[in-house]
Parts: C-alpha cells; sequence; structure tokens
C-alpha cells in the first residue's frame, strides 16, 4: 500500500480496547473442566462445555473474588447483583449457539488505570464471560477442526473508553495492566499463550474535532509490539483514505504479524445480531460489603503504590524503580532486603546489573539464588568500607559466594586475596614502576596529555591484580605524575 | 404482527436454517400465531412490576473451583457427526 508521505492536515488518532484476561482458576466459569493450557485437544472437556442438552451451569466461586479485586485496583464501582446473559453468536466455537456472559448488568462498572505519562485511560466497565473453544483452520484443507478445551475457560473482558491518542500510551496500558493482574494473582497475563488478549478500536479524526470517525476493529493482537504495529499502520491506512477524501468504512479487520499490517476479516459469518437475553440459568452475582471488605484487607501493594515508595525512601531513579517492581517476585525479594539490611541503593544496582540478569541466563526464579541476604549485605558492607572494590565485589567475590554459601564473604575475599589496598605504601611500589617503565608517556603527560591517566591507571590495576583502591590511588597518581 | 419474506429471511439466516417454499408458509403462519400469543401477553398491565428472569428467589449460587466431570476424548468426541482422532470437524467457516 503506498502511504503518503506528507500529511496535508493535523489528524488526532482515537482508539479504545477490549482486553480479555483468562481468570488462573483451576476449573472453568461454569463447570468443572481443567483450563490447563497446552493439553491434547478436546481432553478438558465435559457434558457443560459441549453444551449437552439438560446440562446446567453453575459458577465457579473463585471468579468473584478476582474480578472484585480488580475492580479495587481499578477504583471501580463493584455491582451488588450482576447478572447473565445470552449473547447469541452461531459459531462453531461455542457449542451453545450463545455465549454466557455480561450484557445490562456488568460486575464492575467504571474505574481507572493511570499510565506512566500521567494520562488517565477510564474504564468503561469489566464483564464476567466465558471464552470460546478454538476453530483450526490451517490443518486441513477443507475442514474447520474444533478443540474445546478453551471452552468455558472464564474471562474477564475490560472495555476502556476511548481515551488513547497513540500506539505508546496503549502499549504502556497493556504493560500496567498485565503487572498489576500478575501482582493481584488473577491471570498470569501470558500474552503469547492468550491468557491476555486485546482487541484495538482506532479511529482518527482532524485535530480540534469533537465528533468520532468509523473506527476500525483490529483482531487477533496478541502482544504488545503488535499492538503498537498494528495501530502504527492502521492510522496510516486511514489517514490516506481521508486525505484522498472518502470515508474510512466501519470494519473487522485481521493483523498479519508477519507483515504488520491489517486486512478485512472475511468470515462467512456475519450476522452480528447477538439478541442478547438474560439467562435464566444462572441466578445474580451476589457481592456483599463485608465480602468487599474482606478482599480489601487481603489486597497487596499495587505496583505504582510500590513504585513511589521505593522511589521516595530510598532515593532510586525511575528507570530503576521500573525493573524492580516490573515483577512482583523481584520487588518482594528487593522489600524483603530492604526490610533487614542497609545500603539499599548498592543492593538495587547489584539486583539490577548482576542478580536479576543471572538468574534470567540460568531460567531459576531469585528465591533459588544461593546466596542469603545477610552474605549480600555483608559484601556491600566490604565495599562501602573500601576493603574491596564494587567490581572485584561483583566479578570474583560474587561467584565465590554462589559457590561457597555457608563462607563468609569477608572470609572468602581474604582466602583469594582479593580484598583492596588502600595502603599508601603498597600504592605507591605500583606508581613507581608504571612511571619508570613508561619515560615517554610520563613526558606526554607532563605536556598536556591529559588522557593518558586512565593508561597509568589500566597498567598499575594489572600489576595489583586489581587490589589497588582506584580512589586512592588516582590521587596518588596525579600527584606523582606532576613535574 | 405480519411475518414477510424478508423478515422471515433473516430469521432464517441468523438460525442458519434453510427452508423449501412450502415450508416457509406453513412456518410463517407458526410465527405469526406465536407472535398474536404474545400480543394477548402485551394487553396484561404490567405497569410498576419489575421484569421475571429468574423463577427462584435470588441466592448465592456457587461451586468450588474444582476439577470435576471431564469427558473422556473418545467419548467427547463420539457424538459429533464428524470428527477425526482429536478434533471435531465441520466445513471450512473462513476464507483465509
Amino acid at each position: 500500500m503506498d502511504l503518503p508521505k506528507m500529511k496535508k492536515k493535523a489528524y488526532q488518532t482515537v482508539i479504545g480496547l477490549e482486553v480479555h484476561i483468562q481468570l488462573n482458576t483451576k476449573s472453568k466459569i461454569f463447570c468443572g473442566d481443567s483450563t490447563f493450557f497446552g493439553a491434547e485437544p478436546n481432553t478438558l472437556v465435559s457434558a457443560i462445555s459441549l453444551a449437552h442438552p439438560g446440562t446446567l451451569p453453575k459458577i465457579n466461586e473463585e471468579v468473584i473474588p478476582k474480578a472484585v479485586k480488580l475492580g479495587l485496583a481499578l477504583n471501580s464501582k463493584i455491582n451488588p447483583s450482576s447478572t447473565f446473559d445470552r449473547k447469541s453468536y452461531f459459531y462453531a466455537d461455542l457449542p451453545k449457539g450463545y455465549q454466557i456472559t455480561q450484557d445490562k448488568n456488568p460486575i464492575l462498572i467504571g474505574g481507572q488505570l493511570t499510565l506512566e505519562d500521567g494520562s488517565q485511560i477510564n474504564i468503561h466497565h469489566v464483564h464476567l464471560e466465558e471464552d470460546a473453544g478454538k476453530s483450526i483452520h490451517h490443518l486441513a484443507p477443507h475442514k474447520t477442526l474444533l478443540d474445546y478445551n478453551r471452552a468455558g475457560t472464564p474471562l474477564l473482558e475490560l472495555v476502556t473508553e476511548p481515551d488513547f491518542r497513540s500506539g505508546e500510551q496503549v502499549e504502556q496500558f497493556l504493560y500496567s495492566l498485565r503487572q498489576l493482574i500478575r501482582y493481584i494473582d488473577i491471570s498470569d497475563g501470558n500474552m503469547e499463550q492468550g491468557s491476555m488478549r486485546c482487541d484495538v478500536n482506532i479511529s482518527v479524526r482532524l485535530l480540534g474535532d469533537q465528533h468520532y470517525n468509523n473506527r476500525c476493529e483490529v483482531k487477533n493482537v496478541n502482544s504488545m509490539k503488535f499492538a503498537k504495529q498494528a495501530i502504527t499502520f492502521e492510522v496510516q491506512r486511514q489517514i490516506a483514505i481521508m486525505e484522498a477524501g472518502e470515508t474510512v468504512a466501519q470494519n473487522t479487520l485481521n493483523f498479519n504479524p508477519e507483515t504488520g499490517e491489517t486486512s478485512p476479516l472475511r468470515s462467512k459469518e456475519n450476522a452480528t445480531d447477538y439478541r442478547y437475553f438474560p439467562d435464566p440459568d444462572l441466578p445474580p452475582v451476589l457481592v456483599s460489603h463485608e465480602f468487599i471488605d474482606k478482599l480489601k484487607k487481603e489486597m497487596p501493594k499495587l505496583p505504582w503504590v510500590l513504585a513511589q515508595n521505593i522511589k521516595e525512601m530510598y532515593g532510586i531513579s525511575k528507570e530503576d524503580t521500573r525493573l524492580l517492581i516490573a515483577e512482583k517476585e523481584i520487588a518482594n525479594y528487593f522489600l524483603d532486603y530492604t526490610k533487614q539490611y542497609p545500603h539499599v541503593k548498592a543492593f538495587a544496582n547489584l539486583l539490577i546489573n548482576k542478580l536479576i540478569p543471572f538468574c534470567k541466563v540460568k531460567k531459576m526464579p531469585l528465591s533459588e539464588l544461593a546466596l542469603s541476604k545477610a552474605n549480600l549485605s555483608e559484601m556491600l558492607q566490604m565495599v562501602a568500607d573500601n576493603t574491596i572494590s564494587m567490581s572485584a565485589a561483583t566479578q570474583k567475590l560474587l561467584p565465590l559466594m554462589i559457590l561457597n554459601p555457608d563462607t563468609s564473604p569477608v572470609e572468602l575475599a581474604a582466602k583469594q586475596g582479593i580484598t583492596q589496598s588502600s595502603n599508601k605504601d603498597e600504592l605507591s611500589t605500583w606508581i613507581e614502576e608504571v612511571i619508570a617503565e613508561y619515560p615517554d608517556k610520563v613526558k606526554a603527560y607532563q605536556n598536556g596529555k591529559k588522557g593518558l591517566i586512565g593508561f597509568f591507571m589500566g597498567e598499575i590495576m594489572k600489576r595489583s591484580k586489581g587490589k589497588a583502591n582506584p580512589k586512592e590511588t588516582s590521587a596518588l597518581l596525579s600527584k606523582k605524575l606532576e613535574p | 404482527m405480519q411475518i414477510n419474506d424478508s423478515l422471515f429471511s433473516k430469521l432464517e439466516n441468523l438460525a442458519k436454517l434453510d427452508f423449501q417454499p412450502q415450508e416457509r408458509e406453513k412456518l410463517k403462519q407458526d410465527l405469526e400465531n406465536m407472535l398474536n400469543m404474545v400480543k394477548q401477553l402485551e394487553s396484561v398491565d404490567t405497569e410498576g412490576v419489575a421484569p421475571l428472569v429468574y423463577i427462584n428467589e435470588p441466592v448465592h449460587s456457587t461451586r468450588p473451583d474444582l476439577i470435576d466431570g471431564q469427558l473422556k476424548k473418545k467419548d467427547a468426541l463420539s457424538n459429533a457427526p464428524n470428527h477425526n482422532d482429536d478434533f471435531i470437524t465441520i466445513p471450512k467457516v473462513i476464507d483465509l
């Protein structure tokens, strides 16, 4: 597609999201089939999920607190009595011929999520529903294959207001939402496995316009990167249509991750008359004040509250704080340390630059790291006392500590001779040796090539096997190099 | 209410059914009878009466989150008109 190189007018992008969140319950929303991901096809099914006549759905008690927790986190109004409706949708991945969802009376109404850039995204509502099965179109030439393992998996569908103005904001929102649902433990938020999926509604209007133009809904967006790509493509496509003086047709589009392009979703089933009506098989979901109060007390600290606390209490940068709270496990590990030990800022650096990457490579959780926080604190104390340099601590001492978890770091450092020297006589000897070896460079330095100081430091470090205290050495060296 | 051909075709499409001309006439009559019966019900004064959705009093009826009642794959597939060893199969429903 040819896209215009120059836009004639100023446009504004308007985006709203529908995010489907699979809840991490053991069994499905209305029956006892397992929700396990990746099982053999059609093994996690029952008479209820296959819609055999005469079967009766009954709601899984675990989905209610999970929905309420999301409501508390997003500051939504929690509906004391929400109800289920049937959404008539004759499609093979829904064996009943309808999907049980909440149309008129959803469990959560309103709410907000604030993005990193400070803008607030308003939530229209969040409702409970059942996931559909999977239709597989590419495995057989003339057939669609049906796997009902996913049919009936509990979903929360979150619908935002059209408050997004860029793909970056959508990416930030999805990041924060995924982090949140993991913190409050209602979903694993795994987009690759479809535990969190997103439909993106995009329209473009002239900057300053108040009305919304026709929107296009992009389906099949299963990563944050794809969401951004789909938006970038779609915005350009719609602007091109408007620049040509035409109107964008309201459409459902498919996103192709390989080309980064959207294309109209052509389905033979195009009836969109859902004919919602109340499901008489399911009584209303009742949520009492007492129940909400009980859950309020169980709520963990939310990521944005933690971020604020960490920044304020320890003076850690915004970027580092973001890394520390990225995952609940890391945040807890960090917070456990801060409760008992000093040198928090140095510990944060160590965690970000050494411990997290190490665990990532080894594919193990931080909790399995054979490094006690007491030993790490002792190591950081040695660095603070100048007994050992930070680089020797992380490059030499840390690996030894992992191999000898029961020996104290002080003992290990002494044994390996990696304790730093600030002994003036010892430092002077190394400095003088180097000065004697490179008289030309000394002259050059004295004639103004001050950058050579790095060269001398390097030579001294080699001679001292890294033991020379860099600060002391540098001060002493500068003095000795003076003519 | 008159069930005309275009309304009948719409319903046919929504229900994914296909009728012969002689069946259509009979069904149109049936549908009209049903609507007339509903019309009779509509004549009852329901001013101030909340719609009745649930026959029972609203009770908080839930089940514990336990895995229970799963069918064996062979049994699950046996009721479908067409299937292979793993999947229920239907005519292709999407143009790729």
